[in-house]
């Protein structure tokens, strides 16, 4: 999963970021209303955190020119708790909003909603044949036994999941698994790859010789 | 509309009321009075006539009766208890004056009690009247009667009955009375409809401020271009309530921008303790995770004790110090102050103007200067200058800060004064800032009875003007 966070406030955008990463996101930051939109419209993010207030451009703002062409879901971060800011941003087409402070785990759980809706998925857990993957929790059975994934083949086999029966192909893996700071060297998909098949069975991702992966197809 | 007694408008209608009934019942008794008199004085004057009439047709009578004994005294009457005298006649004319309508009579006696000659209408009891009454009077409360006592006779009385008269004077008075009571109902109505629409802008208020107190401001009296004294207290009422709209609103918004500004600090150290409190970290995570979130307290112990000085200000809770201080010399270790930031951001520092005494609060004068100066340089690219110009009139001090920076868009100028406004809507971590700087410097200049303005276009750079007045005793005390 590949995220945007567009936060002016340096200690905030780090603090987020480094969280996020710990959950297994592949994260880009933006410090700018401008920088954001550019970033949000040239790449497929699977989700934006937005603040409100920025420079430059606000989020709002922001929010509204990404509706002209793409439909990433937005969670947005805003600083009043007055209706009026809600519903400005929900109107706009933000999928959800948290108000600061906000926990962490309430970031994540609303992020993880987002995106869930975002691949039409309406549950926390995606069962596949034998395996179960538990979105929330972030653990995956194997014919009810648990099985330890890295962060990145957790992504990578979420990301498939929530995309199941459809065709993934490398350059879109590559584009949800890992962020602008990720080394592009190809081969690293290839052996999260084989990891995962390891562990989860070698049939469970499905190679599409010259177009992609696919799971439960 | 309320119909209790407290009611201003009932009361108005009862007062109304009442008034409008003296003054018809006074003129409708008054209407009375006079038609009464005026219809007795016709009667007296009619009785009058007729006496003098009767009494010259005595006078005469004999010597048109008998031209034979023309100079012969006239005649006794005939005796008492006898018919009306035959020698007693009258002229035709005034006979049928005495029988036709029988409205009048007329009596005549001599010397004793009975008398001598009578109308035939003439009622059968009349007391012989004496010398001592009045010479009208009223009888059975429905005769009226006048007497003479003249030669040839003894006394001569004509009366008349007053019942037509009563019965015209009790028809007028029942009409006076019936007109009288439809006036008053007409103009109790008209009164009443009057004076609620006299009331109407009471009420109208009475509503509008009823609806502001429950909570909605923006409520305003209608107006309907009324210049009365009603319409002139809606206006002002109105613009009590804009005003009191304005400074809530004020208040409303600096509150939720104070929230919003420690949310932001707030929201970064939950994040950081959660994150780190997931899983095991190293000591340098631990350090960096404590570095932040250091950083981040000192950023809100900054605004929380601008925010304090900010409502402490606006309350007016400390006295301003009193002290003779040279401003120049303040401004120099201002200067001095922000030195290592003009190093750091490669902006030169110029100080002009001589010794200059002022008598004012040191620290907080120091203060408007450090701010200002902070403002300059954090809007001043590197190679720029900022220059801090101080000089003195008559009446006043004045401390300008320019700098060679970008200017201030005519956008921003109404606003830049304003809590937590930002021109270029950057945050406040950069430097540090607050967005409360510019506030505090302007809210301790007033506090000295001055003034800070700013002149500032595009490309031009900007300049802060402080006045100040030079002669401290009319200084305006927090």
């Amino acid at each position: 999963m590949r995220l945007l966070i567009v936060e002016d406030e340096p200690d905030l955008l780090r603090s987020l970021a480094r969280a996020l990463r710990e959950e297994g996101y592949a994260v880009d930051t933006a410090e700018d209303g401008e920088d954001g939109l550019y970033k949000a419209t040239s790449t497929g993010y699977d989700a934006i955190v937005l603040d409100g207030m920025l420079p430059i451009m606000d989020g709002w703002a922001l929010l509204k020119e990404l509706r002209k062409t793409k439909q990433t879901p937005v969670l947005m971060l805003t600083a009043r708790d007055r209706s009026a800011d809600r519903v400005r941003g929900l109107d706009i087409g933000a999928d959800d909003y948290v108000v600061k402070p906000f926990d962490l785990a309430e970031l994540l759980a609303r992020l993880r909603a987002i995106i869930r809706r975002g691949s039409k998925q309406s549950s926390a857990k995606i069962k596949i044949n034998a395996v179960e993957i538990n979105t929330a929790s972030r653990v995956i059975l194997l014919a009810g036994e648990e099985v330890i994934l890295t962060a990145r083949e957790y992504s990578l086999v979420e990301y498939l999941a929530l995309h199941r029966g459809e065709l993934v192909t490398r350059t879109v893996l590559y584009e949800h698994l890992f962020d602008e700071n990720d080394s592009s060297l190809s081969n690293l998909l290839d052996v999260h790859i084989s990891n995962v098949r390891k562990k989860l069975g070698h049939e469970f991702i499905t190679t599409r010789r010259g177009h992609g992966y696919s799971i439960g197809a | 509309m309320k119909l209790f007694p407290q009611s201003l408008r009932w009361r108005l209608q009862a007062w109304y009321g009442l008034l409008l009934l003296i003054v018809l019942s006074a003129f409708g008794f008054t209407a009375h009075h006079l038609e009464k008199v005026e219809r007795l004085r016709n009667v007296d004057n009619d009785l009058q006539q007729h006496l003098a009439l009767v009494v010259n047709e005595l006078r005469a009578g004999p010597q048109r009766d008998d031209n034979a004994s023309a100079n012969r005294p006239p005649q006794r009457p005939q005796e008492p208890g006898g018919p009306p005298g035959p020698n007693l006649r009258f002229d035709s004319q005034v006979d049928a004056m005495f029988t036709e309508g029988n409205r009048y009579y007329y009596m005549v006696w001599l010397r004793d009690e009975a008398p001598v000659a009578r109308s035939a209408n003439a009622p059968r009891e009349v007391p012989r009247p004496q010398r001592t009454e009045a010479s009208t009077r009223d009888r059975e409360g429905q005769l009226r009667e006048k007497f003479l006592f003249a030669a040839p006779v003894d006394c001569v009385l004509v009366g008349r009955s007053m019942l037509d008269e009563e019965g015209a004077l009790f028809f007028n008075a029942t009409l006076l009375a019936g007109v009288g009571c439809g006036l008053f109902l007409i103009s109790l109505i008209g009164g009443g409809w009057f004076i609620a629409r006299a009331i109407q802008p009471i009420e109208k208020i009475t509503r509008t401020a009823a609806r502001i107190a429950e909570g909605d401001l923006s409520q305003r009296i209608p107006q309907d271009n009324d210049q009365s004294e009603l319409g002139q207290l809606s206006a002002a009422l109105n613009q009590t309530f804009a005003r009191l709209e304005d400074a809530f609103s004020l208040q409303q918004r600096f509150t939720a921008d104070a929230a919003h500004e420690l949310r932001t600090p707030l929201t970064v150290l939950l994040i950081q303790a959660q994150t780190t409190l997931a899983r095991e970290r190293t000591v340098e995570d631990y350090r960096d995770t404590l570095q932040v979130c250091e950083r981040t307290a000192e950023r809100m112990k900054k605004l929380l004790e601008a925010l304090l000085q900010l409502a402490r200000l606006d309350a007016r809770e400390e006295p301003l110090q009193q002290t003779s201080f040279d401003v120049t010399k303040t401004a120099s270790e201002c200067l001095e102050l922000v030195r290592p930031m003009a190093l750091e951001r490669g902006v030169a520092l110029h100080l002009e103007g001589t010794s200059t005494t002022l008598l004012g609060d040191t620290d907080r004068l120091a203060q408007v200067i450090t701010n200002l100066l902070t403002n300059a340089l954090q809007h001043t690219p590197k190679g720029g200058t900022v220059t801090v110009r101080v000089s003195r009139d008559d009446t006043s001090a004045l401390i300008e800060v320019s700098d060679s920076g970008q200017g201030i868009a005519e956008k921003d100028l109404p606003h830049i004064f304003e809590r937590f406004y930002r021109a270029d809507q950057a945050r406040t971590s950069a430097a540090g800032r607050t967005g409360l700087g510019l506030s505090i410097a302007l809210a301790i200049v007033e506090a000295h009875g001055g003034s800070l303005t700013v002149k500032s276009g595009m490309g031009q750079g900007s300049t802060f003007c402080v006045h100040l007045p030079a002669l401290v005793d009319k200084m305006r005390l927090l």
